[in-house]
């Protein structure tokens, strides 16, 4: 207890740190190795010896790297706007709910959260199909949407139950309409929730296969990055799916380093001490 | 007296701050001691390097003869209530004073018995069975001290343990507590800020300042003597009255005294009256100061002076003192008094000698 | 947004106005969800009692042929194995995490990140880590002086290798549920504990873990609905050799013909996740109780 740090806390850190790290590490080498150092040797050299862009230059050419990237975006974008247009008022609604019913809504709907996204998957996109929305950027982003509600409406919910009960009062009694209280104290002072909840949904729908793949994924130029990716790997061309997986991933991580210390911090169990 | 626990030459520094800085202390067997000082002075660092979850920096402690000062908390039998109870939330009161000899691998029949002695002098016998998150402040501090109690330790150390309780419930735990310990007699240390407490607790009070003991004696002897101008002004419902000497032609140094010394009539010093409250069974009187013209002026000042802690004595010298009274004086009254005794300090705020007059 | 000046009846009158309000502001999202989720699983269930237009059970009775038996057990195998790694995994960081050590925020950083990977990413470098003959894993092997593994050698070792890859996306978000749960225990209780003379292990059994089995519970049941759907991580390791049940849902759902029988192995998915989920709440609620 007094102040020794323990020696094998730096093992376990560092096995942890390696294993983690690991992955990391091979992509890396993948892209930025010579081929005949990787895919070249019955063992691929574990370290580089010598660096090339040639690999990610070559993959550029060879394939579309710009559209799906594009389509991504287009649809993290639509994902994350549509979570905070339905999320805010949602997650205003319940804070304002007593506990016993704001906790229910709340339990139901990471429930229906639980439903096998194939299972579901498939239905809609005959639904879109009829809609003429298959293989759209809408159609994923409305899919994808699903997974996204459930933690967006949690978190902003979380942010205006934190808020102190008499600030609406006291606006009330200065005569302000609902409106106004809302858009000129209200929001303002929850925009870091809603800004967590905007990053995560829109990182949520980045990264999603299964919906993407279901909705739109036969034609490679018409999907999303990760449907994509897939393709190249099914068709067995590492060089070019590591290029793209660099290039989608680097945004992300960026990301998570950012934001790291909010995910850690309360804003995820804003929701849970209510 | 039996010397039970001895603190040599303790040292504790954390990062750059000096927390205890040359502690020297005794402690007989079976003494009620209290330590006493401003909060943030390091009381709870000495509870804690003495019960072993922080180590010193340098220095030793002895207890019965042997140096503990390198041993694990499990090894020193050495039992502790902290501030907030520190009880196990998902265990029954029963299992939380359980706890200790459960560790301490004793067969469950002693440890039944145990438990429901201790319970039953703590008077929470009925309460054993529910979880402790639901008891009340002061079930829960019993709960608390009955933890510390079964494992029967050589010495108990308390941090402000009734600190978090209603006013009403804390007099009545005060009394509870030391009959305990006078019928048990255990070893207590306790660590507090409050001065009713250490005054009504106490068989001897340490007072903690600046990371060592100031001064150690019985409350009375703390007020009566205080060893310097920092102690007197610190111990006591109201501060020590420090004058300079010379201005009221006492002898040369600064003069202590508490406003009980003082008898209002034909005297030696002689003073305006700015306040006049009445208080238990006597009036308290503020009254400025007459004799000299370097004195401040005659602003209204509140009881509850500036508690500074520091070594020089001209922080204490003040224009304004308190006085007691069994008759009421009115605002701007003229009154002089007589010093029955009083303390001389030097100018590094040291006692020198104790005076009474004939 | 009760006043105090109100009686009982006029409170209740009260609360019904506003509490409509915002109701309505819950309504699309509520209904979104509704309307993407639950109405899609009802049409599911109820194609998969369909035959040409009529109910009938023909789906179920031939799915086995299909591989459901098969399909269920390694879901399951996958499943429970995965999470067990993750769980473990993730209890070594958070345990970690909760100390100081040099190098904590770096540490913290290469352990969250692999979060914010696409299960695609994630799949891909997998694959190219686990192969049959060579690849890196084996090079770590052989460097540290082991034989090589034929990694995608029996069924078993198939789903070892995807139980295995899931841990990189998915432990952070358990590594911070039980670190949240970790830091929210007082230091005090632990230094109480180290007084009363338990030593590491009894603090653990007695503080740490009470502590944290709500929250495992919670892990439990988000990770372990989420491992029942995994899809591109065996779809890009092992593809459709062995099955699992999102396998075999999404071969059968290419070809028209055979889509019924997807929908009835869907229909069997949603069971199944459905009992684990009552499963999962009633062991966590129980916990609460035996306090």
């Amino acid at each position: 207890m007094p102040g020794k740090t323990n020696p094998l806390i730096y093992i376990v850190v560092v096995l942890l740190a390696l294993l983690f790290f690991y992955p990391f590490w091979v992509l890396f080498l993948i892209a930025f190795v010579p081929t005949r150092f990787t895919f070249g040797l019955i063992y691929p050299l574990q370290f580089p010896l010598e660096i090339t862009l040639s690999n990610i230059v070559n993959s550029f050419y060879q394939v579309d790297l710009l559209g799906p990237l594009i389509r991504s975006l287009e649809v993290a974008f639509i994902v994350g706007g549509l979570a905070l247009l339905l999320g805010i008022p949602a997650g205003y609604g319940i804070a304002k709910l007593t506990t016993r019913i704001s906790n229910r809504i709340i339990a139901f709907l990471f429930i229906i959260n639980m439903m096998p996204g194939l299972v579901i998957a498939i239905p809609i996109s005959l639904y879109f199909y009829s809609a003429h929305l298959e293989n759209t950027v809408l159609g994923v982003a409305l899919a994808q949407e699903l997974v996204v509600l459930p933690l967006t409406v949690f978190i902003i919910m979380g942010g205006f139950r934190s808020l102190p009960r008499d600030l609406e009062n006291q606006a009330r009694v200065d005569g302000a309409p609902l409106s106004s209280t809302f858009a000129r104290i209200l929001l303002p002072l929850v925009r870091v929730p809603i800004l967590i909840a905007f990053i995560l949904s829109w990182m949520t729908s980045w990264d999603e296969f299964t919906y993407a793949f279901i909705v739109a994924p036969i034609v490679p130029t018409d999907s999303t990055f990760p449907v994509a990716l897939y393709n190249y790997v099914t068709r067995d061309l590492p060089l070019q799916s590591a290029t793209f997986a660099l290039v989608a991933t680097i945004p992300v991580i960026i990301l998570v380093v950012v934001f790291q210390k909010y995910l850690k911090g309360q804003y995820l169990s804003g929701g849970l001490i209510g | 007296m039996n010397v039970k626990m001895k603190y040599e030459n303790v040292y504790k520094y954390y990062r750059s701050s000096k927390i205890l800085n040359k502690l020297d202390l005794e402690i007989y067997d079976g003494e009620f001691l209290v330590v006493l000082g401003p909060s943030g002075t390091g009381k709870t660092t000495l509870l804690r390097v003495t019960v072993g979850i922080e180590d010193l920096t340098a220095g030793k402690i002895i207890m019965d003869g042997v140096d503990i000062s390198k041993l694990p908390p499990n090894k020193r039998n050495i039992a502790m209530v902290f501030q907030n109870y520190a009880l196990y939330p998902n265990m029954t009161a029963y299992q939380n004073i359980a706890f200790p000899l459960k560790m301490a691998r004793k067969p469950r029949s002693e440890i039944r018995k145990k438990v429901s002695e201790i319970s039953e002098t703590l008077k929470i016998a009925e309460v054993l069975e529910k979880n402790v998150t639901l008891l009340s402040g002061g079930q829960k501090q019993r709960v608390a001290l009955a933890r510390a109690l079964v494992r029967d330790p050589k010495i108990f150390l308390l941090d402000e343990p009734l600190s978090n309780l209603d006013a009403r419930v804390r007099v009545v735990a005060r009394t509870e507590l030391k009959k305990i310990q006078k019928e048990l007699g255990h070893t207590f240390v306790y660590v507090t800020h409050d001065q009713s407490e250490a005054g009504s607790l106490s068989d001897r009070v340490a007072i903690l300042r600046s990371g060592r003991i100031e001064q150690i004696g019985t409350y009375e002897e703390l007020l009566d003597e205080p060893s310097s101008t920092w102690v007197g002004d610190f111990i006591g419902d109201h501060p020590m009255n420090f004058i300079d000497g010379e201005k009221f032609g006492l002898p040369k140094g600064t003069i202590g005294f508490r406003d009980s010394w003082a008898t209002i009539g034909d005297g030696e010093i002689s003073g305006t009256v700015e306040l006049c409250q009445l208080g238990e069974e006597s009036y308290h009187i503020q009254c400025s100061l007459g004799s000299s013209e370097s004195v401040q002026g005659t602003d209204f000042v509140d009881e509850d002076n500036s508690s500074q802690i520091s070594a020089s004595t001209t922080d204490f010298l003040r224009s304004t003192v308190g006085v007691r009274s069994s008759k009421k004086y009115a605002v701007g009254e003229r009154i002089r008094f007589h010093l029955e005794k009083f303390n001389l300090y030097d100018s590094d705020g040291k006692l020198i000698e104790s005076v009474k007059s004939k | 947004m009760d006043s105090e000046f109100s009686g009982n009846r006029e409170k209740r009158f009260k609360i019904t106005g506003r509490h409509v309000l915002y109701f309505l502001f819950a309504l699309p999202a509520i209904a979104y969800v509704i309307g993407l989720s639950i109405f899609p699983a009802i049409t599911v269930v109820y194609q998969s009692f369909l035959v040409a237009g009529k109910f009938s059970l023909y789906n179920y009775s031939v799915l086995p042929s299909y591989g459901l038996y098969a399909s269920i057990e390694n879901t399951l195998i996958v499943s429970v194995g995965a999470l067990l790694i993750q769980l473990m995994l993730a209890l070594a960081i958070a345990m970690v995490m909760m100390k100081p050590f040099a190098g904590s925020k770096i540490f913290s950083s290469i352990v969250i990140i692999p979060f914010g990977i696409s299960t695609i990413v994630s799949a891909f470098i997998f694959s190219l880590i686990f192969t049959n003959v060579g690849g890196f894993a084996n090079g770590v092997l052989v460097a540290l002086g082991f034989k090589p593994v034929i990694w995608f050698s029996s069924s078993i070792s198939d789903l070892g290798v995807v139980m295995f890859s899931d841990f990189w996306k998915n432990t952070p978000l358990v590594a911070l549920i039980l670190y949240g749960g970790l830091s929210s225990v007082s230091p005090t209780l632990y230094e109480a504990a180290s007084v009363d003379g338990a030593g590491a292990l009894s603090r653990f059994t007695h503080i740490t873990l009470p502590a944290i089995a709500p929250l495992i519970s919670i892990a439990l049941l988000v990770r372990g609905v989420s491992e029942f759907n995994i899809f591109a991580l065996p779809l890009v390791l092992i593809g459709y050799h062995p099955l699992i049940l999102n396998t075999l849902i999404y071969e059968n759902y290419s070809t028209l013909a055979t889509r019924p029988i997807s929908y009835a192995a869907a229909t069997v998915l949603l069971i199944i996740i459905m009992a684990y989920s009552i499963f999962v709440l009633k062991i966590g609620g129980a916990k609460q109780y035996a306090r």
